[in-house]
């Protein structure tokens, strides 16, 4: 993209109520309803009635309603990020359960035992790697093609990296695999190592692959998980590396709530076109300097609004932001603009109000530079 | 002589989840969600006899996190942002400390299941003062060394309220000193707990997790308490080097944050050439940290394993 500072999408949006409530069969209340709507109106949505006609029908959906209901949803959350202004769009993922749930169950090998804390009274589903890891079959190849078919702008996929699905599960077979070593610390070292390469080279890969083959141009891979164990960003790189071999796409990777400096230098081998990175929440955008001081010359995605606050940054918030990172880098090329993370926390009014600030904040900042 | 027992907080089952889950959304009230801790507490008391424990926790079920007693109960905290709990997929609510601390008392034992412990050799789990200090938002102090001395009065009569409440074992949780080492905190985290014991008659432990203990090691050994240990599955064990003597060593030989259930004999000789390597006349077989990181079945399994371990050890 030859523009300055052109804006993306990075993550989920949250899921409508509508979307939710129609595919367990449950009954709209009148506000469910009125949100359809007036988003709907907003976005100019065409068609719609066959979408309320598929909320009116009584009890459990079939499984053909309940992919048409996802589809309404993926629809609408594309054309909200198109409505924004945002350059490169995808769906909000939509379809997904989640980051996590939704790719491990499509490989056999896991097994889900229960329920583990979060924070609070906040739980997630954690699988254990109980076998070989396989891939069953590539995924999100039906719900990229929808958007493929949808977008009138250019589509970025995002799918989990191998390293974050590896660490956020528990690790069982590739530990019994390194029983011979005796140290535990390093055995628990490398049965990760084994595990994420596994899931690198026998799921992540062939999936990329897959989706090439289907028109994915852009593939972004997310790995919140990146800098969790600052002692492992060396298995982060060499996964990431293994997963997107002789992958025919522009690659990036989103790693997001980390500390960034731990990353380095390892991450500088790892063969990746963008970093997209949260800078917005740290509230540090010096943070930028770290990849002036490691001569890191790959683009980078700058964070830019916080997901976990309602507080609507002003475009000449957005503004100042870019040009500090400007600043920093020493010119303008390679910086694209995006949220922290997925503003799935928000509702879609400040989800959809901070993205076009975000829009409106790049076109200020690249009046400004090109003032200059 | 070997023992075993747990360290921290242990998983909800999936009933008192849903329980809880139920209550965030209005349809369950606080007194049954309570009831309903309490009750499993004292299934989980049950189960830790039975496995053969040698000091019982009630699990520490309403414990959002090893902070939240006291980021609730103290005047001028509160529990604030949500903050990830060192290398987990987890998080806790960093306290932010407004105002200058005083002593409540009795934080920690309002949120213990106290009936199902009557009787029994009962273990009290505090966070040490460094932890406390260093894990909050320090909002109301200019000068680290006077916000410790604060926080120590403040554990020191909790210390006492549990011991008094028939508490036979305080262990004090620190995952900071072997995660996040500075100069000069060793001597005041030590300091600050030598102050929470003064007095104490119950048994005192000071437990480290998630991080090497090696390069620590001199100053667990020389702690103001009864029995020191750390995380076998962070700890470079090849490097320890030190002399335990009667100082009681714990050993975190399960691990906390993984399901597979460890081989009981492979764990047990681990646990023992540990020990003659720091000759240690007792050690104590726990999981390396809170079970909570696990789902309750695994955690049990767990439990039940820690006991065999402890009897192969002998």
């Amino acid at each position: 993209m030859t523009k300055l500072f052109p804006t993306q999408e990075v993550g989920s949006l949250a899921k409508p109520a509508w979307l939710l409530k129609g595919v367990r069969g449950t009954k709209l209340s009148a506000e469910d309803r009125a949100d359809l709507d007036y988003w709907a109106g907003r976005l100019e949505i065409e068609g719609v009635e066959e979408l309320r006609r598929l909320l009116h029908s009584n009890g459990e959906p079939s499984d053909a309603a309940k992919a048409a209901l996802r589809d309404w949803a993926a629809l609408f959350a594309i054309r909200l990020e198109e409505a924004a202004g945002l350059d490169v769009v995808y769906d909000g993922e939509a379809r997904r359960v989640e980051m996590y749930e939704y790719p491990i169950r499509r490989i056999d090998g896991f097994q889900f035992y229960g329920h583990v804390r979060s924070f609070d009274n906040r739980y997630y589903r954690k699988a254990a790697v109980v076998d070989r890891v396989a891939l069953r079959e590539p995924f999100h190849l039906d719900e990229l093609g929808f958007v493929k078919r949808q977008a009138r702008r250019p589509v970025k996929i995002p799918v989990t990296g191998p390293y974050t699905l590896a660490d956020w599960s528990f690790n069982e077979y590739y530990l019994r695999q390194s029983a011979g070593i005796a140290d535990l610390r390093k055995r628990n070292y490398e049965a990760k190592r084994r595990f994420t390469l596994d899931l690198a080279t026998e799921v992540l890969r062939p999936t990329l692959q897959a989706l090439v083959d289907v028109g994915a141009d852009w593939i972004q891979i997310d790995e919140p998980a990146a800098a969790t164990h600052p002692e492992e960003v060396p298995i982060l790189v060499e996964a990431f590396n293994a997963a997107t071999e002789d992958v025919q796409a522009r690659i990036s990777i989103h790693i997001c709530y980390s500390d960034y400096r731990a990353l380095y230098p390892h991450i500088l081998g790892m063969r990746v076109e963008m970093l997209t990175l949260e800078f917005k929440n740290t509230g540090d955008y010096n943070i930028v300097t770290i990849f002036k001081e490691f001569g890191d010359t790959r683009a980078i995605g700058l964070g830019v609004l916080d997901v976990h606050s309602d507080v609507i940054e002003t475009p000449e918030e957005v503004k100042t932001k870019i040009l500090q990172a400007v600043e920093i880098l020493g010119g303008p090329e390679r910086i694209w603009v995006n949220p922290d993370c997925g503003l799935r926390t928000r509702t879609w009014d400040v989800a959809f109000a901070k993205l076009q600030n975000m829009v409106e904040g790049a076109r200020l900042a690249r009046e400004a530079v090109q003032a200059k | 002589m070997a023992f075993a027992h747990l360290t921290g907080i242990f998983p909800r089952s999936e009933e008192l989840i849903a329980s809880t889950r139920a209550f965030e959304r209005g349809r369950l009230d606080a007194a049954a969600l309570r009831r309903q801790a309490e009750e499993e507490s004292a299934r989980l008391v049950a189960l830790q006899a039975e496995w053969g424990l040698d000091y019982i926790t009630d699990g520490l079920l309403r414990w959002q996190d090893l902070l939240r007693p006291l980021a609730e109960e103290l005047p001028g905290v509160h529990a604030g942002p949500v903050t990830r709990w060192f290398d987990n997929n987890s998080f806790y609510r960093r306290p932010v400390i407004e105002a200058r601390l005083r002593p409540v008392g009795e934080a920690a034992l309002r949120w213990t299941a106290r009936e199902p412990l009557k009787g029994r050799l009962w273990k009290a789990i505090l966070p040490t003062p460094w932890a406390f200090a260093a894990l909050s938002e320090d909002r109301a102090y200019e000068d680290v060394d006077a916000l410790l001395r604060d926080v120590a009065e403040v554990l020191r009569a909790e210390a006492a309220s549990l011991q008094a409440a028939g508490c036979r074992y305080i262990q004090f949780s620190d995952p900071v000193l072997v995660n996040r080492r500075s100069d000069g905190v060793l001597s005041r985290a030590q300091k600050a707990l030598g102050r929470v014991v003064e007095g104490l008659t119950v048994r005192t432990a000071l437990y480290t997790f998630f991080g090497d203990a090696v390069p620590v090691l001199d100053v667990l050994l020389d702690a103001p308490v009864h029995e020191v240990g750390f995380d076998l599955f962070a700890t470079d064990v090849e490097r320890l080097n030190g002399r335990a003597g009667s100082k009681g060593l714990l050993l975190g030989a399960l691990d906390g944050r993984n399901s597979l259930l460890e081989d009981a004999a492979e764990t047990a000789a681990t646990v023992r050439r540990v020990a003659d390597r720091l000759h240690a006349e007792s050690v104590t077989v726990v999981p390396s940290c809170d079970l909570e990181f696990l789902p309750w079945e695994v955690a049990v399994a767990k439990g039940r394993r820690l006991a065999e371990v402890k009897r192969l050890v002998g």
